[in-house]
């Protein structure tokens, strides 16, 4: 029963298409798109999307490690292993940013990800030269394996000169709405207040939130993504000293609370060498300032100060510098999957308490250079309401 | 009546006939049959002598493979158990997933029917078992190379790659 030459693939009912394609890697998939226009359509299918995302995060098969001083994304997959990785290579997003996005990489920062997408933040420092030229802070979001990428629109607080000294931001995906919001806080030392906005993925315009906007005399850039809320290392301004806590923000309801940080870290100055982390089920402080090892602190029960439990310690060698929000990440096998400035990449066994180093390649080692974990998706950043 | 029950005397198998898209008859074993779900659910509401499914969607040289494959897997499955019940050693599971992944080695068009009968059947193994060989034929392929392989003709607009 010879049908000749003619093609059968996109003939099978979807549901079989989906299926076929969910179980496709990532770098496969993405690059699907280009096999014709039917199977172009049938990749940014909506609900394909979703399933090929469930089954990612099932397997955490790929991770897209974003390093913004050479401004270019790569994957790392994960696929084929149970134990300590075994793969990984670089596919051709290695210079995407540097030509795809409309800003520079040097004046943007990764405010956060989720779900395969990633929000930069980008300061227009021309506005320092001619305060009436562009708003000086704009977002981004973007998706690395598809190329996908949106503006937000502007807010007139976003124009404030001193914005990048004395503001924080977080992006994050409230999972009881399916909405995705960036969130930025600009705190006015002259006032002693902060202001805060969000923006809903799919509307158009920023809101301000005013409900219980507690006081905070500093904020730490990054934002960590946990249990539906972002959270920042944040200073409050006390007697007789100011002191550290974890400032966050429930997406769902859009309100603050306060969490305690460990009690050796109330006080004292909670540099870059210290941060918070999200690791499998639990929020991590990490402590990079002891000799020899870097301390993880895992919050056992959510919200709970008594909760908190020195649990891993990695030992330094196989990490040059301190570990950034998302640098480190849980595997469903339970090792960590964790940077090495220098050299790659390093996984660790927290059980065994053993870590391998892997290496990928090497690109400058300036101060600047920051990658980071993301597990990728087929979102798209334009049509997030679809999702 | 005590002669009713005798162990040692099978009685007869029983078989029902599916008949393909272009007419021909298949008396297979019920029990190889019933693999279908399909066939399964709808097995309870017919009338006992009426024992004939006609299968339009199926054509013989694709129900043939079809039957192939169910008759393979009752009787690996009965050889598994028996072995597992009398706790001797069997690489019964190896030698069938060897033999289904020999089975499933077709060219794309046989695939394409194997999954649609499949499908059609709802014989949920077989269907997973096909799906993954075509994901395996796609997997690491550059989308010259699909479009080569699955005969794809090649009307997309946009490839940023492929002038490099």
């Amino acid at each position: 029963m010879s049908r000749g030459r003619e093609e059968v693939i996109s003939k099978l009912p979807i549901d079989i298409i989906f299926d076929i394609f969910s179980r496709l890697p990532l770098k496969t998939i993405s690059e699907c798109r280009w096999v014709s226009k039917k199977w172009y359509a049938l990749i940014r299918n909506p609900s394909f999307i979703k399933l090929h995302h469930a089954r990612a995060l099932e397997n955490n098969s790929c991770y897209v490690i974003f390093d913004c001083w050479w401004g270019g994304f790569s994957l790392l997959d994960n696929e084929s292993s149970t134990e300590t990785l075994a793969t990984s290579y670089e596919i051709k997003f290695t210079d995407f940013l540097g030509y795809s996005l409309p800003f520079s990489k040097f004046n943007s920062r990764v405010v956060g990800m989720v779900n395969g997408l990633i929000c930069f933040d980008h300061y227009n420092l021309c506005v320092i030269r001619n305060p009436t030229s562009e708003h000086r802070l704009t977002f981004y979001i973007f998706n690395p394996i598809m190329g996908d990428y949106i503006r937000l629109p502007l807010s007139p607080m976003h124009s404030r000169m001193d914005l990048s000294e004395n503001g924080a931001s977080g992006f994050g995906f409230d999972s009881l709405n399916n909405e995705y919001k960036v969130v930025w806080i600009y705190r006015n030392p002259l006032e002693y207040t902060n202001d805060v906005e969000v923006y809903t993925l799919g509307s158009d315009k920023w809101r301000v939130i005013t409900s219980n906007v507690p006081y905070i005399s500093g904020i730490r850039k990054s934002c960590v993504l946990f249990k539906n809320s972002l959270h920042w290392v944040a200073y409050i301004r006390g007697k007789p000293c100011t002191t550290n806590v974890i400032l966050s923000f429930n997406l769902a309801k859009e309100e603050f609370s306060i969490i305690q940080l460990p009690p050796q870290f109330d006080i004292g100055f909670c540099d870059e060498l210290r941060c918070l982390v999200a690791l499998g089920k639990h929020l991590c402080f990490i402590n990079g300032r002891v000799p020899g090892a870097l301390e993880i602190w895992v919050m056992k029960e959510y919200g709970v100060k008594g909760s908190w439990v020195k649990e891993y310690g990695v030992r330094r060698e196989s990490i040059r510098r301190p570990i950034q929000f998302s640098e480190m990440i849980e595997l469903s096998n339970g090792e960590f999957l964790l940077f090495n400035h220098l050299k790659g990449i390093c996984y660790y066994d927290p059980h065994k308490k053993a870590s391998k180093l892997f290496e990928i390649y090497c690109k400058d080692k300036s101060v600047d250079y920051e990658p980071m974990f993301l597990a990728g998706s087929l979102f798209s950043p334009k049509n997030v309401g679809y999702y | 009546m005590k002669d009713s029950f005798n162990p040692s005397i099978e009685p007869p198998k029983k078989t029902v006939t599916l008949v393909s898209s272009d007419g021909y008859d298949f008396e297979v074993e019920e029990e190889v049959a019933l693999e279908s779900q399909v066939i399964k659910d709808g097995f309870e509401d017919k009338a006992v002598d009426d024992r004939e499914y006609l299968l339009f969607n199926v054509h013989s040289d694709t129900l043939e493979l079809i039957i192939k494959y169910c008759e393979k897997h009752v009787s690996s499955r009965k050889s598994i158990s028996a072995a597992a019940a009398s706790s001797s050693s069997s690489n019964g599971e190896e030698a069938l997933k060897e033999w289904d992944e020999h089975f499933i080695s077709v060219d794309t068009n046989t695939l394409y029917d194997i999954l649609m009968a499949a499908d059609y059947l709802n014989i949920k193994s077989l269907l997973d078992l096909a799906i993954q060989k075509v994901a395996d034929t796609i997997h690491g392929r550059s989308p010259e190379q699909i479009r080569k392989k699955f005969n794809i003709e090649n009307d997309s607009i946009i490839d940023p790659w492929a002038s490099e």
